[in-house]
């Protein structure tokens, strides 16, 4: 078995040493599906330096990857994105040299590492041909120095540039057409959008009438997703407890309050569907999107979706948007874990204790989602 | 490091010879695992590559099979001479790492050599491997040859050679060229050898150090004469020392970290996530008994890991860091002492530590603070008021992440990861430096980078270096800082089973002891010079667990040694696994 790949196959299949506790489902006893098509969910475990393959249906841990560059120190995985053409997800390490790693679909293989030179890498965002990825360094040591967004050429993984962008960007994300890549700037309060041919910031602003200071920022800026059209952009502002819409202009178009500290955010596929995980309230809210007749979007939140979990984190959504999978990181006494949530009645189908500290989630369906 | 070349800083011309490459390994595959994926079919352009002359060279590695391959590590084994490695020098490969391979597609590799000290004349050889999921997958016999300068000498003579010697102990040597008339001949640049190979190690300047009990012939040349010394190499006679257990003080509800004692207490910091048992805590014992350490206290505040702890030299104010926190602002928390064995909380320091703080060092009013990420670096707090901390100035390198702070006589030594060994005048003065101030003096990257942990003496002008690599061999590489400008690496001390961690030095009795994960506790005499292997020369006086073999961390109890602290004669570990332990030195 290879060192770095470590691919601890069936740890949980179904096994009873699962049901027993190792995995803490509370929908232990379906099948699962492990054929090489068959959906799955990848979550990072920030605290364990793995990243789970779980059962969409069931929760149940497929399988285990360890990216343990430094045992007995902490590496952080910390993002994980699935390419556009399902051939491949990402993940990064934050901690200790922070890198980029690169496995095959649908057999879960390595098949690359980089090096990112950067002083830390939260999540990845990829164009929609999925040629380059680009990677937030997310620094929040103050040292007063403008961190960057690492763009990498996916297909032998090198690096193609750094681009200075502002205080700890934190997520990156292109467009539907490619043209622009949306960063989030957490410790500056700001959103900026980067041309990926020419790696410029193109256009910057802050998302709030009253930005904080450098590094002490009002409303935290830390996730986003577009709009199919590529017109809008949802944000996730932390620190306010909204979601707020801008325009490529940079007006604020819509807002709407969520839940306390919302953090990553996921759309569904026509867009008519958000769901954010609200890290300081153990909850996730769902908001519907709609949109005026002066074509204006309109965000409600439809429903607070209790998770009864401590700090959900991630957030990834099946296409449709009916089913949303939320990580959370756990507290002392309280393991961390993943749940499944239906979107359109609130129930909860399934719980996964699994990991610690777990963050970033995705979710990949070969064929189609549910 | 000096990168090396032919009109470098040595003198002497380099020329190739097939015969030592013929020796090298050859190319190919040395599987260690069943491989569950698909053929892994890497190769080299050549199977040796000769690096005389230029003292580099390049070799192109190419995907030959049907997968995309990486990461693939590309190791550069330990540069030989004799059958011994040479202190102080190494070859490196760039790319370090392959991110990525596709089928069909190639990368360039090129080698040099870097030393800080001068290459004996002789015939120097190291491996080369393209790893691939901890195995190699091809390889390449490197070499060169170092060969004298001509120079005409009627006669050479040793002087200086004892008739024996210990194990480890280190001899200065001389030799004297004479011309035809019989006078001193200056500068001639003698070529040392030892026989037979493994017998020891010689360098350029004459220093040698025995390795195996028995007789090393070592040959002085220049030009074409030679001379012969013998000297009989005796065991170091250390007999074989362990430690009892005199006390231990469980605790496995957390995971473990560093651990510091004064007085009657003991602190220890707890790591990760142990069950849903989060690294949150500072857990304090009462050790007046140390039969008996009883847990007195537990400080609980907001992190995932405190994986460091430091209580200044008057016993009044401790330092602990915060990672991983729940509020997302790590920094540190200073904690008052007064009360015995029980810690109340000063203050909260965040600003500009958000990233995670993973060690510290306290010294007088200024706290020195590892800030978690590439870049980075060192942050000095100046807490003349604890309640609220400042932070007076900032020192880091751009090329890897900072992993700790050692500070003594005003020299703050950085573990700087691959950026190596730094050195800072923090009020030394040596360049002007002051904690407001700190000036970088000097740096060395120990061969192998990932520089972890430090620890200086100065009274030998030496740095003894933690690298810890999970991947090799563990290393602890010992640096001569002597001249503080010029920092050497002189010697190494392996372990083929796992890797270093923390260190404590008696330096009363001139012994090292380093935790050294699941292998537990190994105390190494360091009397005397050191030079070469350490591990071949019978220093070892005691190398031991204490509990059983196990996961390190593991929810088992195996030994999982994080740290040592020597305290009124017993030496106290902690364990991640275990909680705190105190052993009592048979030796």
């Amino acid at each position: 078995m290879r060192n770095a790949e470590r691919v601890l196959l069936a740890v949980c299949l179904l096994s009873a040493a699962q049901a027993a506790g190792a995995c803490g489902r509370r929908d232990a006893g379906r099948p699962v599906d492990t054929s090489p098509h068959a959906a799955r969910l990848y979550v990072t475990s920030g605290l364990t330096d793995q990243v789970l393959r779980l059962d969409p249906e069931t929760g149940a841990v497929v399988s285990t990857f360890d990216l343990d560059m430094r045992r007995d120190e902490v590496d952080e995985p910390h993002g994980v994105t699935i390419s556009p053409d399902g051939r491949h997800w990402y993940v990064t390490l934050a901690h200790g040299n922070p890198t980029l790693w690169k496995f095959e679909l649908p057999d879960d293989r390595l098949v690359g590492r980089l090096r990112l030179g950067s002083r830390g890498a939260s999540r990845v965002g990829l164009t929609p041909d999925g040629r380059l990825a680009f990677i937030p360094d997310y620094d929040r040591a103050g040292t007063g120095a403008v961190s960057e967004v690492t763009v990498v050429r996916t297909e032998d993984l090198q690096l193609v540039g750094r681009v200075e962008v502002c205080l700890a960007p934190h997520d990156a994300q292109a467009s539907p057409d490619g043209s622009l890549i949306g960063v989030t700037c957490s410790l500056s309060d700001e959103l900026a959008f980067l041309d990926p041919a020419t790696l410029d910031v193109v256009h910057r602003f802050v998302v709030g009438p009253e930005p904080g200071s450098p590094g002490e920022p009002r409303y935290k800026p830390l996730n986003l997703v577009w709009s199919p059209d590529g017109r809008f952009v949802h944000v996730t502002l932390s620190a306010a407890a909204v979601i707020r819409t801008f325009s490529l202009a940079g007006d604020a178009v819509a807002e709407v309050p969520v839940g306390n500290g919302p953090a990553q955010l996921a759309s569904a596929l026509d867009g008519h569907i958000l769901v954010t995980a609200n890290r300081l309230d153990r909850t996730a809210s769902l908001v519907e999107v709609s949109f005026s007749p002066d074509g204006k979007p309109r965000l409600e939140e439809r429903r607070r979706l209790e998770l009864d979990v401590p700090y959900p984190h991630g957030v990834a959504l099946t296409p449709n948007g009916g089913k949303a999978f939320v990580t959370y990181e756990g507290e002392p006494g309280r393991a961390a874990g993943v749940v499944a949530v239906s979107t359109r009645d609130g129930d909860v189908a399934w719980v996964a204790e699994v990991g610690a500290y777990l963050l970033g989630v995705a979710y990949h369906a070969p064929e189609s989602g549910p | 490091m000096r990168r090396l070349t032919k009109h470098g800083t040595h003198r002497f011309e380099r020329v190739a010879i097939a015969a030592v490459l013929a020796l090298l390994p050859s190319c190919g595959a040395s599987p260690t695992a069943p491989d569950p994926g698909p053929a892994v079919e890497l190769v080299f352009t050549s199977s040796t590559l000769d690096l005389s002359g230029e003292l580099q060279g390049g070799t192109s590695l190419r995907n030959v099979g049907t997968a995309a391959l990486g990461p693939i590590t590309i190791a550069v084994g330990q540069l030989e001479l004799g059958g011994v490695s040479v202190p102080g020098a190494s070859v490196e490969a760039s790319p370090a790492e392959v991110a990525t391979l596709n089928p069909g597609a190639a990368v360039n590799v090129t080698v040099s050599v870097v030393s800080d000290v001068a290459l004996q004349p002789g015939s120097y050889s190291a491996r080369l491997d393209a790893v691939v999921g901890g195995r190699s997958e091809a390889s390449v016999g490197l070499g060169f040859v170092v060969e004298a300068p001509a120079v005409d000498v009627a006669s050479i003579e040793i002087l200086g050679a004892p008739a024996g010697a210990r194990q480890g102990d280190v001899l200065v040597l001389r030799a004297e060229a004479r011309d035809a008339s019989g006078s001193t001949m200056d500068g001639v640049q003698i070529a040392w050898a030892v026989s037979p190979p493994g017998a020891g190690l010689i360098t350029a300047e004459g220093r040698f150090v025995g390795y195996e009990p028995g007789v090393a012939q070592l040959t002085a040349s220049a030009g074409s004469q030679e001379a012969t010394a013998t000297i009989a190499v005796s065991p170091r006679g250390l007999a074989q020392g362990s430690f009892s257990v005199s006390g231990q003080g469980a605790q496995d509800l957390r995971f473990n970290s560093d651990l510091w004692v004064h007085g009657d207490c003991a602190y220890t910091g707890t790591w990760g996530d142990r069950q849903g048992q989060l690294g949150n805590t500072l857990n304090v014992w009462d050790i007046s008994d140390p039969t008996t350490p009883e847990l007195t206290a537990d400080v609980l505040v907001d992190a995932r890991v405190v994986n460091d702890v430091k209580v200044r030299s008057d016993g009044k104010v401790a330092v602990i860091s915060h990672e991983f926190s729940l509020d997302q602002l790590n920094g540190i928390t200073l904690l008052d002492l007064s009360a015995d064995c029980s810690p109340t909380v000063i203050s909260r320091f965040t600003t500009g530590l958000q990233s995670g703080i993973h060690n510290v060092w306290i010294e007088g009013d200024f706290v020195y603070v590892v800030t978690d990420g590439v870049g980075s670096g060192l942050r000095i707090l100046d807490i003349s008021d604890p309640q609220t901390p400042t932070v007076v100035a900032a020192f880091a390198d751009s090329f890897s992440f900072l992993h700790d702070v050692y500070v003594r006589d005003g020299l703050a030594f950085l573990s700087h990861w691959d950026s190596g060994l730094i050195i800072l005048d923090v009020g030394n003065g040596i360049v002007g430096g002051s904690p407001s101030d700190p000036r970088e003096v000097s740096r060395v990257r120990t061969s192998g980078g990932q520089t972890h942990n430090a620890w200086y003496w100065p009274e030998r002008g030496l740095v003894f270096v933690g690298e810890e690599d999970f991947n090799t061999p563990g290393i602890m590489h010992v640096v001569d800082v002597a001249d503080l400008f010029t920092p050497v690496e002189v010697a190494t001390f392996r372990v083929t089973a796992d890797t270093p961690h923390n260190f404590w030095l008696d330096e009363e009795r001139e012994i090292l002891h380093m935790a050294w994960y699941t292998q537990g506790i190994i105390s190494l005499d360091v009397s005397g010079g050191l030079l070469g292997e350490l591990e071949r020369q019978g220093r070892t006086m005691a190398s031991q667990r204490y509990s059983s073999l196990g996961a390190c961390p593991g929810i088992a109890t195996g030994t999982c040694t994080w740290a040592p602290q020597l305290h009124e004669g017993l030496l106290y570990l902690a364990d991640m696994n275990t909680g705190l332990w105190v052993l009592t030195p048979e030796f």
